[in-house]
This record gives C-alpha cells, structure tokens and sequence, in this order.
C-alpha cells in the first residue's frame, strides 16, 4: 500500500519531467477512473475522452498536489467534474435542434448501452438522475468506495453524500418500476 | 422522515448493520420506512447486475497515444516553433501506429502489462526512434524534449502572470457589480471544495473560468468571507474546484 509520502513523492517527480513516474501513476488508476467514468457517462467512447481529459489535468496540475488527500481521490476528483463537464456539454448538443431527428434509436447506440457493462433498463434509470446523485450513486453502490472515500471525491460533507446516495436509490428504483410496469 | 431513521434503512437494505433490531423494528412500526427499505433493495439489487468495465487493449493503446500526442502538442505550442510541432506531430503518429502495432501485433497476450509498457517504452524511448534521432537535427533535441514537455516548468509550478491579469480583472468585476448574488453556484458541492481549501466561513459568489474564450483553463471558485460586503479592500479568492487548491487571492 503506497504511503501519502510515496505518492506526494511520485507526483514531484512528474512535475519535475520524469515520464515513468506519469505512466505509473497512470497505470495505477486509469481502469478505475475508466470504470468511474463509463459508469456516469454512459458510453465508451465519451468515457475514453473523459479520461484522457482527466489525466490531462492531472498533468497539469500535479504541482497543485499536497497530499492532503489520497492521490486516488485527488484524481477521482477530477474525473467526476471532467464527467459533469461531458454531461454538460451533451445536454447543450441535445438541445440544439437538429434536422431529421425523428429517428428511433439506431444499433450503435444500443451497442454504446450494453457497453457501459449496464442492463439496458438499469443505464436508462441511472441516465436519468441527476448528475449529482448519478455520481454519488455509481461512486458507492458501483464503485464501491466508502462514503468517506466519495465524499472527498465529490468534494462534498458525508452526510450530503449519504443523502444524494439514498435518494439516488430511490429515484432509480422508481424508475425502474415505472420501466417495468410499461 | 428522519435522517437517522434513512440512515438505518440504507444501512439495512446494504446489509452493514452488525445489530439490526432497531432497523427492524423501524419497520414493523412504519409503513413508509418499509416502503423506502423496498425502493432501496430494489436499487441495490439492480446494481449490483452491473458487470466490470475494462478498456481493450485497442482503447488503452488509444487512450496513451493520444494523451502523449496532446502533451507533446501543447508543449510545441508553449515554443511556438512550428519546426518542431511538425516533427512533434510526426513523431506523436508515429508512437500511435507503434503503439497499435505492438498491442495488436505481439502485446494483447500481454494484456494490460503490455499496453502500458508500449506507453513507457515510447515515452522514454523516443530518442532510439529513427523519427527522434531526425528530430535531434532540430533546434531542440526528442530526448529533452520527451522529458522536458513533462518538465515543472515556472508556468506549471506557480500562477502564469496571464492567470493573475485574469484573476485580478475578475475581481474588480466583481467589486463592482452591485448585483451580485451570494452563494451563486454549486451549493454544498463548492462549499466542501472552499473547506478543502481552508477557506472556512467562506462563500462562492461567482463561478469563473467556464467562458472558452477565458485565458485560464478550467472552472474557479470566486470565494469571499461569509457575509461580508465585498468592498475593495476585499481579498476575493478563487479556488481551482478540480483540485480544491487555492490558487490566487486578490486584494
């Protein structure tokens, strides 16, 4: 288990231009952001650019590093805002009208649901909550950290975690019965 | 309904209780809380379908071409020397078709080992490459520019004069805007990052940064005392909310 000395150390070094201490860490977190990612964005390939931005940051803000957190929540940090970022960005292309846009929903997007490792119902559900509470929900119940580790990821109190968790469950299942039941 | 009384319901629905009489009688003697008890197993059990994710090895290959291309591009553009972004750009394509050929060719028995090592091999490599040893007839050597795009150099390590012109203008915006709102965006989310910034008994007033055209790249929190009027002896200080760092103070 790396030490907040080694990690702090490992984040001078890239600062200072060592290319191998960028690919360890790299190494060491880019399936779980990758997965985090995925997870609220809802598509490979939106979740691919979402982390190349997240490590881009990282880069760039290396030198910002304390330690006074994990180097892990410190970079999940800045995956869930470059998330919130995508999402935000979406939502604007949504509602830009576009022409001929009566079509039913085409094989590859059906390819993009299966692929963010979610049953059809179940990404539809979690794609409707609240970016918040989406985060809050794939963090905890999917990711598994504990609510201390998402609130410091979330750069939000516990208790609002908590809160954003349990009614993200709420909602969820709610709209999951409301899926059922048509 | 109460907090401690959601508190024991999710605790119960995720099954962490080491004592679980109290979450039980809970709901025994209420029909609501059995009814949010069902919504959250119903949640978690969805949840818990969802199957690992792991990038292809073709999607992590691509993940490391491109993010060394951006890096190496944008430090060719910090030179301004278009000499080099071209045999920057020709050297970036040429670690991505290595990158593919070795993943593909030889690297996908190696799974995850071999992808990255294809990252560090052409990142520390560049120099062997016939593409770097070109390079090196160029003002700047591949080998010191492979390491020193990475480099901590005085525009990463500390506020760019451009940021504090930035930053500055923004204060005097808003000093002068009789208009402002208090706490005008994000709530509880900024107010944990202003916390983590040790700005306690602070408040956002303003969001700055978002705007494309802005100097500064990404999103700061514009933080001031709580309460307080924001005069010009005021010191407003804007907060990175990717990082929770306090990055510069005005005034």
């Amino acid at each position: 288990m790396i030490t907040r000395e080694e990690e702090a150390t490992l984040l001078a070094r890239v600062v200072a231009g060592d290319h191998d201490a960028f690919a360890e860490v790299m190494r060491a977190h880019e399936d779980r952001v990758f997965s985090v990612c995925l997870r609220i964005v809802g598509d490979r390939e939106r979740a691919l650019d979402v982390t190349q931005e997240t490590f881009l940051t990282v880069f760039r803000k290396a030198s910002q590093f304390q330690g006074r957190s994990a180097l892990g929540t410190w970079i999940y940090r800045i995956a869930v805002n470059r998330c919130y970022d995508d999402l935000r960005k979406a939502k604007r292309q949504r509602s830009d009208p576009l022409p001929d846009q009566s079509d039913p929903p085409d094989d590859a997007a059906l390819d993009a649901v299966e692929s963010a490792g979610l049953r059809p119902e179940l990404r539809r559900a979690l794609a409707a909550l609240p970016p918040d509470f989406r985060a809050a929900v794939v963090l905890s119940d999917v990711e598994g950290f504990s609510m201390p580790e998402a609130a410091e990821a979330l750069g939000v109190p516990v208790g609002t975690v908590k809160s954003r968790v349990f009614r993200g469950r709420r909602l969820l299942a709610e709209a999951l019965g409301n899926q059922t039941a048509t | 309904m109460r907090e401690r009384e959601r508190e024991l319901i999710a605790a119960l629905a995720e099954g962490s209780l080491e004592d679980e009489t109290e979450a039980r009688a809970l709901l025994e003697a209420s029909p609501e809380a059995r009814a949010e008890y069902q919504l959250q197993r119903h949640a978690l059990e969805a949840l818990s379908t969802a199957s690992p994710t792991e990038m292809t090895d073709l999607e992590r290959a691509r993940l490391h071409g491109e993010l060394w291309t951006r890096l190496r591009a944008e430090k060719a553009k910090t030179r301004s020397t278009v000499g080099i972004y071209g045999w920057s750009l020709a050297a970036a394509a040429l670690f991505v078709v290595v990158g593919l050929a070795a993943v593909l060719g030889g690297g996908l028995l190696g799974g995850q080992g071999a992808a990255t090592d294809t990252f560090e091999e052409i990142a520390s490599g560049l120099s062997d490459t016939t593409a770097a040893a070109e390079m090196a007839t160029e003002e700047t050597q591949a080998g010191e520019e492979a390491e020193a795009f990475a480099a901590g150099d005085s525009e990463s390590a500390a506020v760019t004069e451009e940021a504090q012109d930035y930053f500055e203008e923004e204060a005097t915006r808003l000093r002068s805007d009789e208009s402002l709102g208090r706490a005008a965006d994000g709530g509880d989310e900024d107010s944990g990052c202003l916390e983590r910034a040790e700005l306690f008994d602070h408040e956002v007033v303003d969001v700055v940064g978002e705007d494309p055209a802005a100097l500064v790249e990404g999103r700061y929190l514009a933080a001031v005392p709580a309460g307080a009027e924001i005069e010009p002896a005021t010191p407003i200080h804007f907060v990175d909310s990717d990082t929770c760092e306090l990055v510069y103070t005005a005034g």
